[in-house]
């Protein structure tokens, strides 16, 4: 018992500066049936940490959720939030070195009762790197909501709305040697390309962006099978006016 | 001219770190390094055999992980039980996060049962920069002609390991089926 105390403190000690802190959100205040209730997890890396996005770059390894959710319930598709490049010693990668809100979204039952209570969980994990260290980190977290017919806004809703699924664009790829050529019709001069797999460009080689409208070189990475497609995320613009857009192109 | 090619080569794996890399199909960049067992290890004295290189750091945590459950020292004793040369590479510089000198490598290679041919010490991260080791671990798997035929993490996180079925595979005389896969863990900690 006494062991057990001790493991208890000691570890309440380590984890009083968590590299990240996590909590899970909903959208509105109540579950009303028939309805749809978004539920995302926060993952807010303390300074100099980061997490990663769905692909980590050179190195690194995503944020995983596994949704516990009452029996018959399936969860949404996880919308990732847009992702920052770094670079960290020539290296590259992908993640979030703020406060990122992954979310999905439920489609809730019609048959639930007014006046029940729902839990949903989710057990999180991630790695959290800073320029030193790497140190992965879990959580379990829960939420009890009441069942009912109307529900208002939680007070979180506004950091649901500001993670937008990605936009569609008209892109068209082309490659001259190991040069992959993305092609926009976006009056812009500035984006930065996230590829999701890995392995399709080589992630530390600098992105040349010009325009409008905006193109981007980007080096591709050496394969054993030819890249036949270009996939992943096209992200522009500054703060509140970042967007980002699906690429998913054929590479000739 | 191949003086001139390796050096450019060289100079290339210097200015861009990261840039360079072992590409599966391609000869295997030759080094030579100092091993914590005071031997210089020298790639190329190896033509004729396999060569697994394994970049780690014993404190990051996904070393940790492969070395804890014994799953890293299961395959350094299985393949070099059968004629396989394993160099684990460590490229932390001195004062970064798995930095070791000789002395502290050997004494941690005896306390986790490690069983490696040898244990390389790229503190400059030269051999790190050549072969385009980016994350701890990342594999390399190299065919008694000197080409590599892997290069990626470990494993997929489950149960197969990519090392044990190239290696499997390769000296069946059949093609590696996942010769190329992205490495996973710790950014390599080389010197800035």
């Amino acid at each position: 018992m006494r062991i057990l105390f001790c493991f208890f403190f000691l570890t309440g000690w380590l984890a009083a500066e968590p590299q990240v802190k996590a909590r899970l959100l909903a959208d509105q205040t109540a579950v009303v049936p028939g309805g749809r209730l978004r539920l995302g997890v926060l993952l807010e890396p303390a300074e100099h940490w980061h997490t990663y996005w769905k692909n980590a770059g050179d190195s690194g390894l995503p944020s995983e959720f596994s949704w516990k959710l009452p029996k018959g319930w399936s969860p949404g598709p996880l919308l990732w939030p847009l992702p920052g490049r770094f670079e960290v010693m020539g290296s590259v990668l992908y993640g979030y070195d703020q406060a990122a809100l992954h979310q999905m979204t439920l489609r809730l039952p019609a048959g639930l009762k007014p006046g029940q209570k729902v839990t949903l969980g989710v057990e999180a994990s991630w790695l959290a790197c800073n320029e030193e260290a790497c140190v992965p980190g879990k959580a379990e977290l829960q939420l009890v909501l009441p069942v009912a017919a109307r529900a208002v806004a939680s007070a979180e809703q506004a950091r649901f709305d500001a993670v937008q699924a990605p936009l569609a664009g008209n892109f068209k790829v082309s490659r001259s040697g190991q040069e992959l050529l993305l092609e926009t019709d976006l009056p812009l001069a500035q984006g930065v390309f996230f590829p999701d797999p890995g392995l399709q460009i080589v992630d530390a080689a600098p992105q040349k962006a010009e325009g409008p409208p905006l193109r981007l070189r980007l080096q591709a990475a050496p394969r054993t099978k030819a890249l036949t497609r270009l996939q992943g995320l096209l992200v522009v613009g500054e703060g509140k006016a970042r967007r980002g857009y699906m690429v998913d192109q054929p590479v000739p | 001219m191949k003086k001139f090619a390796l050096g450019f080569l060289l100079t290339a794996a210097m200015v861009l770190p990261g840039f360079s890399e072992a590409n599966v199909g391609q000869p295997a960049p030759d080094f030579s390094a100092a091993s914590s067992s005071g031997q210089t290890v020298k790639l190329s004295d190896y033509k004729g055999k396999y060569v697994v290189l394994e970049w780690t750091n014993y404190q990051c945590p996904f070393v940790k992980g492969q070395y804890d459950s014994g799953k890293m020292q299961a395959q350094q004793k299985k393949w070099t039980a059968q004629g396989v040369v394993w160099l684990t590479v460590c490229s932390s510089a001195e004062g970064k996060q798995g930095y070791l000198d000789a002395g502290a490598t050997n004494q941690l290679l005896k306390d986790k049962g490690a069983a490696p041919t040898f244990s390389l010490l790229d503190t400059s991260g030269q051999v790190g920069h050549l072969y385009g080791a980016k994350t701890t671990p990342h594999m390399f798997v190299i065919n008694p002609e000197g080409k590599v035929i892997y290069n990626g993490a470990i494993d997929d996180r489950k149960e197969k390991n990519y090392v044990d079925s190239a290696l499997t595979e390769a000296r069946a005389g059949q093609t590696v089926s996942a010769d190329q896969t992205q490495p996973y863990g710790c950014g390599v900690k080389y010197s800035e």
